[in-house]
Formats: structure tokens, C-alpha cells, sequence
């Protein structure tokens, strides 16, 4: 080989690999960029839910015990009333029982923003409450069976909030008549199930459309704040199948 | 005329306070004397004016229970505990720091009157509203204010019968099992409420349990 040819070659050789090294750096640089984003978004909206849910909380706490401890306050004062004749005595009777359905009605938007029972008694009996509640109100059987006997607090709040989501879409949209509700766990994740035997709805057009509607973009934000998985099942007439599958931590 | 109960009420709720003032001092039977906005308040008027009863809040400024227990240790046995619905523990907690009886925020007619009344006379109370769940609570909880194991006063059919209403059965119920008329039952049922001097079929499985009448399951 010529002294010149081998020169020539050994420089292409070193021209390729400087090449590839700043390909690879370039590669590398996108993907740390990437990533990085990624987890920024997350963190964001990590941060935007957990103050929503702290807002909440503060609401939920001012309307129950200020809003709530005034109306009863008041009613005290309609049971201390004196001297009054039967016509008047029913229209105070009439006046406190329209004071304990607003009461109710407070009440109830109080716990839809923040279960106090969730704290106090840890999520399967939130659930149970909430799964009652959403049978009464909306005629709706549950099957309900959770085998977990506890959850890491954090984790508790967001499949809490999953499971206001998903029962506030079968209400609206469903027509079922019939829910199975099951929470279990086995050594690697926690596997939420929520079956509804209603009309069901297209997957992919849902998806594609911006991520759903505002519910089921908030789910699937909380389940990515779980790094959770969600699978999304449905057919025409044959119910939907939400299965979200939380690493156990 | 005998004198009036009089009453200190605690809670930080000025709202809620008037309130209780209207409707205790509606009853010419009572009086409250004061009021105090928190715990410390609380503390420091009863044991300068001497109330026979105190009403008080549990979640307020420098914690109701906790004043509960000071009261308790310092002698001062008359308390009744207000609480909301949703706050089933806090009532546990009171009753075990030494509250005689609990009513809901949003108590019925008549409940607080009749509450102060009974624990006046170191009965205790238990609202009108109590939720199963809450009952259950009591039942496990160490409050136990019936001290002594004293059960002779109860006739065999009362025995029997507070047995079934602890196993969470209905005065139609027993009449079938027992072959009697439900008017029967009724005035069994009202005789026993009036020796274990309580109002309300909670009442009945605690006193039940708490004494010993009843040891089963409940519900």
C-alpha cells in the first residue's frame, strides 16, 4: 500500500469515529433532554394535582366544620325559640328540617372533595362508603371485594381520586346496571379492576381525542403519577373493563 | 323550684355557641353561666364558677379531649362531648378521656337538654344518631361507665329480650320467636330502657355489654 493511501485511510478511519462519537454524544444528549422533560412534565403535574387535592382538602375542611358548625348553630337557635303557637312552632320545625337537607347537601360536597374517611379509616372503607353512596344515588349494583389490607397513604388518595373518575364516567355515560369493583395485590403490583356492564365506548377514538375528556385525563395522570398501567378494554354494548396495575412500593 | 343546672359550654365557633346558649337556656331547667372559646378557657372556668355539667366541642384551640382528660382527673365527671358525624374516632376518644356522653353537632330537638338532664345525674348519654359503626366502636372501646356488675334488677324476660335486641332484632321479630303480642314486647322493651335508664337501642347493647348482661356477637 502507498505511505499516502494508508494516511488517507487512517484519517477516514479517524474522521468516522470522531463522526460516530458525536453522533452517539448527539443521541445521547436528545435522549437526556428527553428524559429530562419527561420527568419535569411529571414532576409538574405531580405538583398540580397534589396542590388541587391540598385545595380541596382546605375546602372541604372550611365548609364542613365553619359552613356546617354555623347552619347547626343556627337550628340550636330555632330549638330555643319560645312562646310560639302550633301555626309557627310547624313553620320552625318546617324552617329546621330545610336546614339539615342544605346541611346534607354541604355535607356531601364536602366528602366528594375530600373523604375524611379516608384518613381516619384508610381506603377500603373510603371505598365502601363511596361505592354505597354511588349505589343509592345512582341505582347501580357493586360487587365490591378488596383484598389488601393496607395502603401507603399516598397511593391510597390517588387510587381514591382514580376510582371518583371512574365511577363518575359510568354514571354519565354507562347505562349499566351492574359494577365489580376488586382491588388485589400480589408481590409486585397492586391490580385495580373496575368492570362496568354498560354500553361501553371506543377505545381508540377516546385515546386519540386529546387523551379522552377531562376524567379520563385526570386518570390517566394520576395512574402515570403512580407509574401505574392502565388498560383500557371496551366494547360496543359489552361494558368497559378498566385495569390499572400500580408497582407495589 | 330546684335550682338550675348550670351549664359551661365550650366551643370555638361563635355561631355555634349562641346557639347552644338559645337553646339550653329555652329549658327553665338549666342555665349556662359560660362560655369558653378553647380548651384553656374551658379549664379555667370550671374550676373557678363550679359548673354541674360541661358541654364542650372536641376540635377546637388547644384540643377538647385533652380537656376532657384534665377535667376527668381533676374529679369533674359531667362532661358531654359535641362531635360532627363523620368524626366517629374522636368520639371514642372522648368518652375513653372521660366524657358521660356524646350528642352530634347537629343534634335533634331536645337532645341537649335531655343529654345535660340525664348526665346531671351521672347517667350516661348517647345520641340519638348513633351509626353502627359507631356503636361497634363503643362496644370494643375501653368507656365503661357502669362500674359495678349489678344485674338483679332485670326479670327473666327482660334478660331475655335484651338479649335479642343486642343480636340486632326487632320487637316483630322477638314477639314471633317468644310467641308473644308485640304490645308485650313494647312494654318489656320500655321497661328495660327505663331501668338502664337510656334512650335508644344503642343505649341498651352498651349497657348490655358493658355490664355483662350480653356477651355474643352484636349484629
Amino acid at each position: 500500500m502507498h505511505p499516502y493511501e494508508k494516511k488517507i485511510y487512517i484519517t477516514l478511519l479517524i474522521g468516522i469515529i470522531v463522526l460516530m462519537a458525536l453522533v452517539v454524544f448527539f443521541v445521547i444528549t436528545i435522549l437526556r433532554y428527553h428524559r429530562k422533560m419527561n420527568n419535569l412534565r411529571r414532576e409538574k403535574i405531580k405538583e398540580e394535582i397534589n396542590s388541587l387535592d391540598k385545595e380541596k382538602e382546605r375546602i372541604s375542611f372550611d365548609l364542613h366544620d365553619d359552613l356546617g358548625a354555623s347552619l347547626s348553630g343556627i337550628k340550636l337557635r330555632l330549638h330555643g325559640l319560645g312562646g310560639l303557637d302550633k301555626v309557627n312552632f310547624d313553620k320552625v320545625v318546617n324552617i329546621e328540617n330545610q336546614l339539615d337537607e342544605v346541611m346534607n347537601r354541604l355535607k356531601a360536597v364536602a366528602v366528594t372533595l375530600m373523604p375524611r374517611i379516608l384518613q381516619r379509616r384508610g381506603l377500603d372503607k373510603a371505598l365502601q362508603a363511596l361505592l354505597k353512596e354511588f349505589s343509592n344515588t345512582t341505582g347501580i349494583e357493586v360487587t365490591y371485594k378488596c383484598t389488601v389490607d393496607a395502603f401507603n397513604a399516598d397511593i391510597a388518595v390517588h387510587i381514591y381520586r382514580i376510582a371518583q373518575e371512574v365511577l363518575t364516567n359510568i354514571a354519565k355515560h354507562s347505562k349499566a346496571s351492574h359494577v365489580t369493583f376488586t382491588i388485589s395485590r400480589n408481590r409486585h403490583k397492586i391490580e385495580l379492576n373496575i368492570i362496568d356492564n354498560g354500553i361501553g365506548f371506543n377505545v381508540k377514538a377516546a385515546s386519540r381525542n386529546n387523551g379522552g375528556g377531562l376524567g379520563l385525563q385526570n386518570i390517566t395522570a394520576r395512574a402515570e403519577l403512580l407509574k401505574a398501567e392502565i388498560f383500557l378494554t371496551s366494547d360496543k354494548n359489552n361494558g368497559v373493563t378498566y385495569q390499572i396495575e400500580i408497582p407495589a412500593a | 323550684m330546684n335550682k338550675k343546672i348550670k351549664v359551661i359550654i365550650a366551643d370555638d365557633h361563635v355561631f355555634y355557641r349562641d346557639g347552644l346558649c338559645s337553646t339550653i337556656n329555652a329549658d327553665m331547667g338549666m342555665q349556662v353561666i359560660a362560655e369558653a372559646r378553647d380548651a384553656t378557657q374551658l379549664l379555667k372556668m370550671v374550676r373557678s364558677l363550679e359548673p354541674d355539667v360541661v358541654v364542650t366541642d372536641l376540635r377546637m384551640p388547644g384540643d377538647g379531649i385533652k380537656a376532657i382528660q384534665q377535667l376527668s382527673e381533676e374529679g369533674f365527671l359531667r362532661i358531654i362531648a359535641i362531635s360532627s358525624f363523620e368524626n366517629d374516632d374522636l368520639i371514642i376518644e372522648a368518652l375513653e378521656a372521660g366524657a358521660l356522653g356524646y350528642v352530634m353537632k347537629n343534634a335533634n330537638r331536645g337532645e341537649i337538654e335531655e343529654a345535660i338532664k340525664l348526665v346531671f345525674d351521672f347517667i350516661p348519654y348517647y345520641s340519638q344518631s348513633t351509626s353502627p359503626g359507631l356503636l361497634k366502636d363503643i362496644l370494643k372501646s375501653n368507656f365503661n361507665p357502669y362500674k359495678e356488675q349489678e344485674t338483679g334488677i332485670f326479670t327473666e324476660d327482660e334478660r331475655r329480650i335484651t338479649t335479642f335486641i343486642c343480636e340486632g332484632k326487632t320487637t316483630e321479630e322477638i314477639a314471633r320467636i317468644l310467641f308473644l303480642s308485640t304490645r308485650k314486647i313494647d312494654r318489656i322493651r320500655r321497661s328495660i330502657s327505663k331501668k338502664m335508664n337510656v334512650k335508644t337501642i344503642s343505649g341498651v347493647v352498651i349497657y348490655a355489654v358493658k355490664k355483662g348482661l350480653y356477651s355474643g356477637p352484636p349484629y
